[in-house]
């Protein structure tokens, strides 16, 4: 398998108003495509700063990213928000959904902003995605009126929108039941299955994810990987 | 609709109240603007159409006798357009018993075809009789006016006659008669015939062809037309050019507009204020869904374009809300001022370029106004936005600072932590303070113009010290006059002046428009001057103190300089001592009782009183009738019986006006200013529910939460009531003198209003109680955990 993500010398550090604080110290890894890692740590490891690096939430202060050979550690705000649009899906821990829109208009949003979809396809896509979750029937119900378990499946359906290669996992399953996160965990392996190269973010040491790789950190560093 | 639209729009539905003021900021900016634009619009369009519409005179020749033959000769000067013979008579109309009001009577060659100050007969017919005449329209605020009603006339010194109303007409060209206290009416010359009227020199009226109202082109073809009648051995008495083109009230109008103009601009202010803090606080409420959209792929470019189409949106609902109630509110105020100035709005259409501005200024000024914040609030990053929990670490009272304020004061926590969370959004304190600073200004400004014009006005009045003041047509033997007037037990005080009217004369200039010249009496207690400079007339025949309508109309006169005055035909220079402040006057002359010495006709005699009554108010009417019965007994040739009281009350009918005006301004500024309180402080809490949240899980009480919040409503109330105080001395000082100065031509008695500062710190209290009570109940209605849930 080719390498899909790329690594090097990862570094960020925050100035806070007394010291500096160093989240990420010097970190390196790879990942090939299709591979599902799982990050690991305690709170304040410094897991969801790679996270933040990895999707181009935020830049390093040093060090390289570099994405299906493409390096994000160089683009700029607008240019990461396309990049990010059309090569990933984000799945974060408290769903973040937007409240004011339906099931169906949530998934829908993504291919608003970056126009992957043709216009008139993107309703149809969306209704696929949500069947694919299982959610289908819930498609014009608000995210108040659903479950957790299913907001993390909207959230889910929202990151395949543009049908990215790459999905970011922060903490999905934090806020869910065993049997949400279960049926959760099913789903990741599922796209996984699918080629999708996923990273996952968790403090859960037990996660039954079938993943294939482990990143353990501590202390802004990768002590296992 | 795109999904993003649709958020947006639910967005907006969900929080009624807060689309509503953002609705509403907009609605009022737009309101301000198209009330203006509508008034001055259709006031430039109707002005044309009026005052234009009936010819007005280029210039006027007052000459002393002139042959048929001669004026035909003049008619055919190359250039002038019409010319006509208008003369105008003074008289008396008795309106009921021993109630008389001074009328107008203008003497016209052809009643049925008059084409230089023309009027227009709305109904009844021309005179055909020497007993009929026309009266103006406006007229009917001082006498029953209906067709056939018949009045018994008088013209001092030759009789009394009836004239029936045989017309109504309108006359743009004359101040209105309620305002001017006096009718209008024209009759034929056989009027003149029938009561033996003579001594009365003609008038002519003359209207050019070509640049109708180019001075230059007028004062060129007056001296050519001067020089052809004097060829022809007319005698000119005097020559006239008024303003060409100006209605005599237009400076009322301007300054009318002045105010409109002013306050218009202020509202659009305040609104765009209001917008920019509304939209600051609701990105700030979006700033995480702002973050998610990012994650999933929205540029800063499109989220910025989708607030501003919602703004849009918003500008074009308030638009079609704010253009036909500013369209209502103009035309309302035109119909007003078009009142004042005898308009009639036969066009109440504004044009179109009006409109299209209208509209582009209520759609894309919000849009301009909120691109800034909107902008700011995309541009935020991911991760700022996301981490973005509604519990800022950030203060900007140092804490040594704090602790030393609750040393010395004595402050309790609760008040400390209010007085911080005041001062922990900057920018957006400022904005609100700049908005109830600007709101409140304006405010105590308009109560202080208030204060300060009816403070002007009584100074007047109480300057005048007479009840009645008396003008009669010719002088009368003083000794006799005063020994008559003795006899009136109800007359407490009286003094006998001397009236004319005069001419300036400057050298190769033509003759000035005429003026009062009123003759005083060394030792005056009935009438106190109010000066302006230089001193009041120590009884040398050789001085003259000017009102301050004279400097303002001559500014090349100034104190010691010498002025030349034609008055009955008599040239007197004279030397310039002083100048007083008369409101609500003409350009008028003092000159003291010596100078009549220089004038034989006038020695021994009167022909002007001023007389005080004892009691009260109300006894006025009463004396005022014995008057009239004493002057009807006496026979003495009476053109004028002025009473002060009449007079002030049309004083006040003048500024009713600016006073509704400003009343609806404050209006307008109570919910402007107080909006943006209370969206502020609604904001402030609703942002801070999961701090308050905290508080509460902690153990701080309902009682403690709301004293918490009502203590940072009115910090920030009370500061910006401190500065709106402070900046509205110099806002009312400017507006308010920049009005009288366009107004009046004279500085106001500039009077802080009491009333207005108290008033305002009323309302601000109001309502930052209000502002802050209803968010901070509504937040204690939500649970803690939910609160510490919202994000």
């Amino acid at each position: 398998m080719s390498t899909f993500i790329e690594v090097k010398n990862l570094t960020k550090t925050f100035n806070g108003s007394d010291k500096r604080f160093t989240a990420l110290n010097g970190v390196s890894f790879s990942i090939k495509k299709g591979e599902l890692v799982l990050i690991t740590g305690k709170s304040g490891c410094g897991k969801s700063t790679l996270l933040n690096m990895l999707s181009g939430i935020d830049q390093p202060t040093e060090g390289e990213v570099m994405i299906e050979q493409v390096p994000i550690h160089k683009f700029k705000g607008s240019q990461l928000a396309e990049w990010r649009g059309r090569n990933l899906g984000i799945v974060f821990q408290f769903f973040q959904l937007m409240p004011t829109l339906t099931v169906l208009e949530n998934v829908m949003l993504p291919m608003e902003f970056t126009n992957c979809i043709a216009q008139g396809q993107q309703k149809s896509r969306a209704i696929e995605l949500l069947e694919h979750m299982n959610i289908d029937a819930l498609a014009n119900n608000f995210p108040a009126t659903i479950s957790g378990g299913e907001k993390q499946r909207v959230a889910i359906a929202r990151a395949l929108a543009n049908n990215p290669n790459f999905i970011i996992a922060d903490e999905p399953t934090g806020n869910l039941d065993s049997a949400n996160t279960a049926s959760i965990h099913q789903l990741f392996n599922s796209l996984s299955d699918e080629g999708k190269t996923i990273v996952y973010v968790t403090h859960e040491k037990d996660t039954a994810l079938r993943y294939s790789r482990k990143i353990e950190m501590v202390d802004g560093k990768i002590i296992n990987q | 609709m795109k999904p993003s639209f649709k958020k947006v729009i639910r967005d907006l539905l969900s929080n009624k109240s807060r689309s509503f003021i953002v609705l509403l900021a907009i609605v009022i900016g737009a309101f301000g603007v198209s009330m203006m634009t509508t008034a001055y619009n259709m006031l430039g369009r109707n002005l044309s159409d009026n005052y234009l519409k009936t010819n007005p005179a280029a210039f006027t020749l007052v000459v002393d006798s002139m042959s048929d033959e001669v004026l035909q000769k003049t008619k055919l000067i190359p250039d002038i357009e019409f010319v006509e013979t208008r003369n105008k008579i003074i008289g008396r109309v008795e309106i009921n018993k021993n109630e008389f009001v001074p009328i107008w009577l203008f003497i016209v060659d052809d009643l049925s075809k008059v084409q230089i100050n023309t009027y227009r007969l709305l109904s009844g017919n021309t005179p055909s009789t020497s007993t009929e005449m026309l009266i103006e329209l406006t007229g009917n605020r001082l006498a029953d006016i209906t067709l056939g009603k018949i009045y018994p006339v008088t013209i001092p010194g030759f009789g009394t006659t009836n004239m029936e109303i045989s017309g109504i007409v309108h006359d743009p060209g004359q101040a209105p008669s309620w305002m001017e206290g006096l009718l209008y009416g024209y009759v034929s010359s056989e009027f003149v015939k029938s009561m033996h009227i003579s001594g009365i020199k003609p008038e002519l009226k003359f209207t050019i062809r070509t640049n109708k109202y180019d001075m230059p082109t007028i004062e060129k073809q007056m001296a050519k037309t001067v020089s052809f009648l004097e060829s022809n051995r007319v005698k000119i008495n005097r020559t006239e050019i008024l303003t060409p083109g100006r209605h005599i009230h237009q400076s009322q109008m301007d300054s009318l507009m002045f105010l409109l103009q002013m306050f218009g601009v202020l509202a659009l202010i305040l609104s765009c204020f209001l917008i920019i803090n509304m939209i600051m606080a609701i990105m700030a409420k979006e700033t995480r869904q702002i973050g998610v959209m990012k994650a999933i792929g929205a540029s800063t470019g499109k989220i910025t374009s989708i607030y501003i189409s919602i703004v849009f949106i918003f500008g074009f609902i308030a638009t079609l809300i704010a253009l036909p109630l500013g369209f209502m509110a103009g035309k309302g105020y035109a119909q007003f001022v078009a009142s004042m100035l005898n308009f009639e709005l036969f066009n109440q259409q504004i044009s179109h370029g009006v409109l299209i501005f209208q509209i582009t200024i209520g759609t894309i000024l919000p849009v301009l106004v909120a691109f800034v914040p909107i902008y700011r609030a995309s541009r935020i990053t991911v991760r700022e936005a996301l981490n973005d929990y509604g519990i800022s670490d950030t203060v900007s009272i140092k804490s040594a600072h704090s602790q030393r304020l609750v040393n010395k004061l004595g402050l309790s926590n609760t008040t400390l932590l209010a007085i911080r969370n005041t001062f922990r959004r900057k920018s957006r304190l400022v904005l609100t303070l700049i908005t109830l600073v600007l709101g409140g200004a304006v405010f105590i400004s308009a109560f202080n113009i208030r204060t300060s014009l009816k403070d002007t006005v009584n100074s007047r009045f109480t300057n005048q010290r007479y009840d009645i003041s008396m003008i009669l047509s010719k002088g009368v033997n003083e000794a006799d006059f005063c020994a008559a007037i003795d006899s009136l037990p109800f007359v407490s005080g009286y003094e006998t002046w001397g009236y004319a009217r005069a001419t300036r004369i400057v050298q190769g200039k033509p003759e000035s428009e005429l003026m009062d010249l009123k003759v005083v009496p060394l030792q005056t207690k009935l009438f106190v001057p109010e000066i302006m400079s230089g001193k009041w007339l120590s009884g040398n025949a050789n001085e003259v103190v000017l009102n301050h309508i004279f400097q303002a109309k001559y500014p090349d006169v100034s104190l010691g300089s010498e002025i030349t005055l034609k008055v009955n035909g008599q040239i007197q220079t004279l030397k310039v001592v002083g100048c007083i402040r008369e409101l609500f006057s003409g350009v008028t002359v003092y000159v003291s009782k010596s100078l009549l010495t220089q004038w034989p006709q006038m020695q021994g005699k009167t022909n002007s009183t001023l007389i005080s009554f004892g009691g009260s108010n109300s006894d006025i009417l009463e004396y005022s009738d014995k008057l009239e019965q004493w002057i009807k007994a006496k026979n003495y040739p009476v053109i004028l019986v002025f009473r002060k009281d009449q007079y002030k009350e049309r004083v006040v009918d003048h500024l009713v006006v600016i006073t509704t005006m400003l009343i609806m301004v404050t209006f307008l500024l109570i919910i402007v200013g107080g909006l943006g309180l209370i969206t502020t402080m609604g904001i402030n809490i609703v942002e801070r529910l999961r701090e308050l949240s905290i508080l509460r899980a902690i153990g701080v009480n309902n009682r403690k939460l709301y004293q918490l919040t009502l203590t940072e409503g009115f910090l920030i109330g009370l500061m910006s009531w401190t500065i709106a105080v402070v900046v509205s001395i110099p806002v009312s000082y400017y507006l308010g003198n920049k009005f009288f100065e366009i107004f009046f031509e004279t500085t106001l008695n500039f009077d802080v209003s009491f009333a207005g500062i108290l008033v305002w710190l009323a309302i601000i209290v109001v309502f930052s109680t209000v502002a802050v009570l209803i968010p901070a109940r509504n937040t204690n209605k939500i649970s803690i955990r939910e609160g510490l849930c919202y994000e």
